[in-house]
């Protein structure tokens, strides 16, 4: 295995050190070093609802390159593909708490639910208002009626980017928890792997897959999805895995669809790109107009080839927020399409 | 796969080999300057494949679990870890570090029935520790029901009053400890489908074994009664870092005591005199005193239990 680490040991403090010092944005915590935390002009928590999430190391950018002003407040990083405990979750609840409370994010997987609901009770107990709220958005992993059982995937970062806009702006928990409930409700996604990343643990793949085929539906780490498919002009790829997503969960002629092309490491921006094409064209075939993407390789796993397509039918007041400023190291300022691009 | 459940399979033969950054330290010390980064999974390759002939289940880890499901002969049944690095637990409360690259919702799909999970428990704990152990595993064995998984769970006891649990002190606490563990996760609450426990005796101090501290009639009681604490949930005994004849040993004395066992789960006890094997010789000999002593030292266990 050729990876640049130093010992299976230290590579997660090591990328922590490395990431806090590249960053202006961010800082490690005084409570716990494994939460990152908002650094430049944070605001007083007593006054501002605070948004943390904790996820194993492997990912990254996400989470903690989205900490930062309009988004994340803290990120809790938990070993590689590990979730992180419930104490160092509550440290990273305890860091970014104040009389305003906080929410924590938390993207379904069993142990990071488990974990998180763990300590929401623990930071109960300490007298700290932080309420749970869970992600999952992959379509692959549950049917609709049982969308609560679903995983989460790339889709959960437009609930990053519009609540961290909104808790920027000074809106309250309960409407914040509304908010990425609704969100949430609105958001589909669903992947297509390629290749394997190799784990930093065990020097294998993840995975393994012909190579003329690629598996819909895969989760980050490899989780079972839907199905194989044939490799062909990435077209036709696109067009199977947006009526997909719309037969999931529709929206209307005539309607609008904000967009995620995530990479999964190992995809090329060329390649990423040329996905973002076929999928707006493919929703403007279909009477839908797509709206400020994000396209770029967020949510990662080592160099795992392949990527995502996450929908979101906006209401305005979250396009609003999803366009928003924001001050972070990983996440890009998204840009409407200019009208006279949408043909 | 194989298509026989765990409720049917007995009596267990089981082999784990689902050990993590401690099994990885001892492959690198005796590899010494020959250590490679791929050795651990080499090791448990070696064991799945030799084993999973004559094992009727074999347990695996949540890192390398999908790369060795393949290994596992069709007639074994397989076991995946839920757990990120079984036995490194670097907290206070000795909490386990739950993976974030699994899913109990995965379980089926990678075909497999069973999940295990470990867990220290120490009964004499301040009940606020225990209180968010008792949930954590509640909620694993409420995501096994739902997914339709049968729920294997290990606890492994300790006392923070004695912190050697190697000493005769702690000898002397343990079958109280083992027992008021297996009693309180027996509650049907916490859905396990069978309990994977120590010995409830430390075979140094047993007459017979190691040095006469306990006697042997005891020793049976203290097996007889930490069965009892089972009630209706079936056990099985783990080696837990005990050598093969002591193993061999802890298994005839349950039997004597008459306890009514579903067998046995044994890592190191089996295969731990291969890791010198691994280091002087390479994987090779190593594979080949897997298939030759192993498959001995596995066939005499359930002897043992016969």
């Amino acid at each position: 295995m050729k990876k640049l680490f130093n010992s299976p040991e230290t590579m997660v403090d090591d990328m922590i050190d490395g990431f806090v010092e590249a960053y202006p944005q961010v800082r490690r915590g005084a409570i716990d070093p494994r939460v990152v935390v908002r650094r430049r002009d944070a605001k007083n928590p007593d006054e501002k609802v605070t948004l943390l999430i904790g996820n194993g190391a492997g990912h990254e950018p996400i989470a903690m390159g989205f900490v930062g002003q309009g988004l994340l407040d803290a990120n809790v990083v938990g070993d590689v593909f590990a979730a992180p405990s419930a104490d160092l979750i509550l440290d990273g609840v305890r860091e970014v708490t104040g009389k305003a409370g906080s929410i924590l994010l938390i993207s379904q997987h069993s142990g990071d639910v488990i974990n998180g609901r763990a300590a929401t009770m623990l930071a109960e107990e300490d007298g700290l208002t932080v309420l749970p709220l869970l992600m999952y958005d992959d379509i692959s992993a549950a049917p609709p009626e049982r969308r609560q059982d679903r995983r989460g995937a790339p889709g959960t970062m437009f609930i990053y980017k519009i609540l961290g806009a909104a808790a920027e702006e000074g809106t309250d928990q309960a409407t914040l928890m509304r908010l990425g409930e609704e969100v949430r409700d609105r958001t589909v996604t669903l992947a297509a792997a390629l290749s394997p990343g190799i784990s930093p643990l065990t020097g294998l793949p993840m995975f393994s897959l012909p190579d003329d085929e690629i598996y819909l539906g895969m989760g980050v780490h490899g989780e079972p999805g839907v199905g194989r498919v044939k490799t062909g002009p990435v077209r036709g790829l696109v067009v199977e895995m947006i009526a997909r997503l719309l037969e999931d969960r529709p929206i209307a002629e005539g309607g609008r669809a904000a967009v995620i092309i995530n990479g999964m490491g190992g995809t090329t921006q060329m390649e990423l790109l040329t996905v973002w094409r076929e999928t707006a064209a493919e929703l403007r075939r279909r009477g839908i107009t797509p709206l400020a993407p994000m396209v770029g390789s967020y949510v990662t796993t080592q160099e795992m080839g392949g990527f995502s397509i996450s929908l979101l039918e906006p209401e305005d007041e979250m396009l609003r927020l999803w366009c928003a400023p924001q001050d972070s190291p990983a996440f890009p300022e998204i840009h409407m399409i200019p009208e006279d691009d949408q043909k | 796969m194989t298509d026989i459940p765990l409720s049917k399979r007995r009596p267990i033969h089981g082999v784990a080999v689902d050990q993590g950054s401690g099994l990885a330290a001892a492959l690198r010390e005796a590899r010494g300057a020959a250590a490679r980064d791929d050795d651990l999974f080499l090791f448990k390759q070696l064991v799945a494949r030799t084993m999973s002939t004559e094992a009727t289940t074999l347990l695996v880890d949540a890192q390398y679990g999908r790369a060795l499901l393949p290994e596992i002969a069709t007639s074994c049944l397989p076991m995946l870890a839920f757990e990120a690095d079984v036995y490194k637990i670097v907290n206070d409360d000795r909490i386990t570090v739950l993976p974030d690259n699994l899913q109990v919702a995965d379980y089926p799909a990678l075909g497999v029935d069973v999940l295990k999970f470990f867990l220290y428990y120490g009964p004499n704990d301040d009940p606020r520790i225990n209180d968010r152990k008792h949930k954590l595993v509640q909620q694993i064995g409420e995501q096994c029901r739902e997914h339709g998984i049968s729920f294997l769970f290990e606890p492994i006891v300790y006392d923070r009053a004695i912190p050697d649990s190697a000493s005769a002190e702690f000898a002397d606490r343990k079958p109280d400890l083992v027992a008021r563990a297996t009693r309180i996760f027996a509650q049907p609450e916490f859905n396990i489908a069978i309990l994977k426990v120590e010995l409830p005796v430390n075979l140094d101090f047993v007459e017979g074994i190691g040095t006469a501290r306990m006697s042997r009639n005891d020793a049976e009681a203290a097996f007889r009664n930490a069965a009892e604490a089972a009630g209706d949930v079936p056990l099985l005994y783990l080696s837990a870092g005990v050598t093969f004849e002591q193993f061999e040993a802890g298994l005839k004395l349950a039997r004597a005591a008459g306890v009514n066992m579903a067998g046995f789960m044994c890592g190191r006890a089996i295969w731990s005199d291969a890791i010198a094997v691994f280091g002087a010789e390479g994987p090779e000999a190593a594979e080949r005193w897997m298939a030759d002593e192993g498959l001995r030292r596995l066939r005499l266990l359930g002897e043992a239990l016969a």
